[in-house]
């Protein structure tokens, strides 16, 4: 594979994922700029209007008349802090536990992973929901039970690449040298998994968003007035047959969204394991 | 290719040709019957049972109400008709009342119905594990004259004793049957239950051997479908007959020939219950302002699209006790503001509102309520809470601090606003007891316009002292076929499918 076949722009993948992302990322940094409207503030006698047909809401108001626009804007808010945040701290708790129980394989080791087993054997909406359950609803409760489920993916990666990278000769040379665990771990083991990690933390982010808008779909994420796009849609549903636009905007942006982070997932897939080799 | 496409002709000229010779079957008109006997309806919440002495679920009542007979019956206009009783004596101090009871009356299971069963009804309406026992407990005696003659005797004057026969939990059921009844209902009703599959559907047949005019319909199919998008759309691809409404799909359907609509205003308020336990909301400026900052109007358009009408007080406008009581505490956010000042509250405080999650017009309303509330500084924290949760953390524990839900009206209005009481135990009743005694006066007052004159001071006194927020009298809104005819809205809340037809 030449060299110029392999840059950023020839992987469309990667290069639309980005762009997707970005949009939202914009979006979402916009918010704390310029919102048109208050996000919260009804005006029941300019409820229903359709998108951009008074020059004044782009993607019209809902039932309360509020504007979609800046609900949506709001929105990506919650959105992204939630999924970022859980598969930040899911993926540093499975790596932690994936990295402890690669380098003690006997009791430690094979405890934590069938452990990590059970876990992934519930489906992930189920699994979050009864989390949910336990720890309470609202923003802090959709993290936590999104972050219990991301430590499972990440602490299997991370196990199975250790056990892997473990007998390369490099490896064995610098313990043969002395070095400790933790200097191994950082110096070594880290470079190698980057590659794959990062690609798992990009798709991570994707799966992260669609749980957390259906668990807000479902009422067990922020609680109303606030907005969520899971919510806009979940509230869009009643008057689905007369008002369809009410659900099309949220509808778009989660598509985008996920659809943003599988696809920078995988072309970075494609990128870094065409680099390497 | 030419082949396949000639091939294709054949087949569909055949088919049309076999749709055809279909189409002229019926030649003599008269052969078939036109007449639709069965009626499907849609449903939103399933019953809790279908024993009416055993649960206070509305749900029940509903279904119930067919299978099961009351002494008496009320028409739409609020009087009361002969049931299972012919007629009945009031005695002149009107502390007994005696029932003769059709001698023609037979339970679903053949026995014929004597006053004993309505003695044994009645007794197990008042005991311990009936939910509406004390609304009975004033009936000190029942005493059997004969067996088609019965007589109850109070303890207490109630000038409204005989609206309590009509409720449908007041149902006369069959001794032997008792231990069932929520699952296999035998009454003396015009349908008997057929099926009944939780979650899903009823079935009702015609009872052959009712005492009455016999329905014309047949069976009578309720499908469980609690979305109403799914509803709108099962009457418009015809499987659904009867549909309950909601606000936006009235505007929609309204035009539209195929279809008509019944929208009444129920016997029913829409009140935003305030515990005056709570150290800010026992505050009765704080309580004046924050019903001077709602908009009502606002309201009835964002959760039902208009259809309602506002109320000032807890009686609804069906009532032939209300009183219009809306200009007691008018809309007027600067004054709700120098209220607010007054009791001390400048700033604002936070205040958390429950709603449940089930009923959208609820939570609908508690939205627009919270956005009107933060403009004269309250901060509203909205929490959705399950039915089961609202009835037994709100209603049962009265752990909370504001709340948005409708109450069922009554017949008689000392039963609707008995909760007042400052000893009622009620989740929301008036501490300070200003209206006790003029509950105990309407109660004892046999003169009909004293009485309400009596029930037009109370309204006024709930309209000032806001032990809640009287927000609606919602409708009941229901899309019929419009083939269907018969279908009637009373004042409690059921279904009367005896009537219904098919033109």
């Amino acid at each position: 594979m030449s060299k110029k076949k392999n840059s950023v722009y020839s992987n469309y993948s990667l290069l639309i994922g980005i762009i997707l992302v970005l949009f939202i990322l914009f979006i979402c940094i916009l918010s704390f700029i310029h919102i048109p409207y208050a996000p919260n503030e009804m005006n029941i006698s300019e409820r229903f209007i359709k998108p951009n047909s008074d020059r004044e809401h782009l993607l019209g108001t809902d039932n309360f008349g509020r504007d979609i626009l800046s609900r949506i804007m709001v929105g990506s808010r919650t959105v992204l802090l939630v999924s970022i945040s859980s598969v930040i701290i899911g993926a540093l708790i499975g790596i932690t536990l994936g990295a402890i129980s690669a380098q003690f394989k006997k009791v430690v080791g094979s405890s934590i992973m069938r452990i990590i087993d059970g876990l992934m054997a519930f489906p992930g909406i189920l699994l979050a929901l009864m989390l949910v359950t336990v720890v309470g609803r609202g923003i802090a409760g959709s993290i936590i039970a999104i972050s219990i489920f991301m430590i499972p993916t990440f602490s299997r990666l991370v196990n199975s690449m250790m056990l892997d990278t473990e007998s390369l000769l490099y490896i064995k040379a610098a313990k043969s040298y002395g070095s400790t665990n933790m200097q191994i771990f950082i110096k070594h083991f880290v470079p190698a998994m980057l590659p794959k990690l990062v690609t798992q933390f990009s798709s991570a982010v994707g799966t992260a968003v669609m749980i957390e808008t259906s668990l807000s779909f479902l009422g067990l994420g922020i609680q109303p007035p606030n907005s969520s796009w899971g919510l806009m849609l979940s509230e869009a549903r009643q008057f689905f047959l007369q008002y369809s636009y009410l659900a099309v905007a949220p509808g778009i942006a989660i598509i985008i969204t996920v659809l943003g982070f599988n696809l920078i997932g995988d072309g970075l897939n494609d990128f870094l394991l065409k680099r390497r080799s | 290719m030419k082949k396949f496409l000639i091939l294709l002709m054949a087949f569909i000229m055949l088919l049309s040709l076999s749709a055809c010779s279909n189409g002229e079957q019926p030649t003599n008109p008269s052969e078939i019957s036109n007449e639709k006997t069965e009626l499907t309806m849609g449903y939103q919440t399933d019953p809790e049972g279908l024993d009416p002495q055993r649960t206070a679920a509305a749900s029940t009542f509903v279904v119930t109400n067919n299978i099961y007979d009351t002494l008496i019956g009320v028409t739409q206009g609020w009087e009361i008709t002969p049931r299972l009783a012919e007629k009945w004596d009031i005695s002149e101090d009107g502390m007994e009342v005696t029932f003769k009871i059709r001698e023609d009356v037979f339970f679903q299971n053949g026995r014929q119905l004597k006053s004993s069963d309505v003695e044994f009804s009645f007794n197990r309406l008042k005991d311990e594990e009936s939910p509406k026992a004390r609304d009975y407990a004033n009936i000190k005696k029942i005493e059997i004259i004969d067996d088609y003659n019965i007589k109850f005797v109070t303890e207490k004057l109630d000038v409204e004793l005989l609206k309590n026969f009509a409720y449908p939990w007041a149902a006369i059921v069959p001794e032997e049957e008792v231990a069932n009844l929520k699952t296999k209902p035998v009454g003396t009703g015009a349908f008997e239950l057929k099926e009944w599959v939780p979650q899903q559907h009823i079935i009702l047949e015609r009872n052959e051997n009712y005492y009455g005019i016999k329905p014309k319909l047949e069976t009578v199919k309720l499908e469980l479908i609690p979305d109403a998008t799914s509803l709108m759309a099962g009457l418009q691809v015809g499987d659904l007959d009867i549909i309950p409404l909601t606000g936006d799909q009235v505007k929609t359907l309204k035009d539209n020939t195929d279809y008509s609509i019944l929208a009444q205003p129920m016997n029913a308020v829409q009140i935003m219950s305030l515990n005056t336990d709570n150290k800010i909301l026992s505050n009765e400026k704080v309580r004046q302002a924050m019903s001077m900052a709602i908009n009502k109007d606002e309201i009835i358009e964002a959760s039902s699209f208009g259809y309602g009408d506002k109320i000032g007080s807890h009686l609804p406008t069906t009532s032939p006790d209300y009183y219009d009581t809306n200009d007691v505490m008018e809309y007027n956010p600067e004054r709700a503001k120098e209220l607010l000042k007054e009791a001390g509250y400048e700033n604002g405080f936070d205040i958390k509102l429950t709603l449940p999650k089930n009923y959208q017009i609820h939570v609908d309303a508690g939205q627009v309520i919270a956005d009107q509330l933060s403009k004269i500084g309250i901060r509203v924290n909205i929490e959705l809470v399950e039915w089961g949760t609202w009835v037994s953390e709100v209603y049962s524990g009265k752990k909370f601090e504001m709340t948005v839900v409708g109450h069922t009206g009554r017949l008689d209005s000392y039963a609707f606003l008995s909760r007042y009481k400052s000893d009622s135990e009620d989740y929301i009743s008036l501490k300070t007891g200003e209206v006790d005694e003029l509950l105990n006066k309407a109660l004892q007052e046999l003169d009909g316009d004293k009485r309400k004159d009596i029930y037009k001071q109370i309204q006024i006194v709930l309209a000032s002292k806001l032990p809640a927020i009287y927000v609606q009298t919602p409708y009941t809104m229901l899309g019929m076929q419009n083939n269907v005819k018969g279908m009637n809205i009373f004042p409690i809340d059921i279904y009367d499918f005896k009537d219904v037809y098919f033109e």
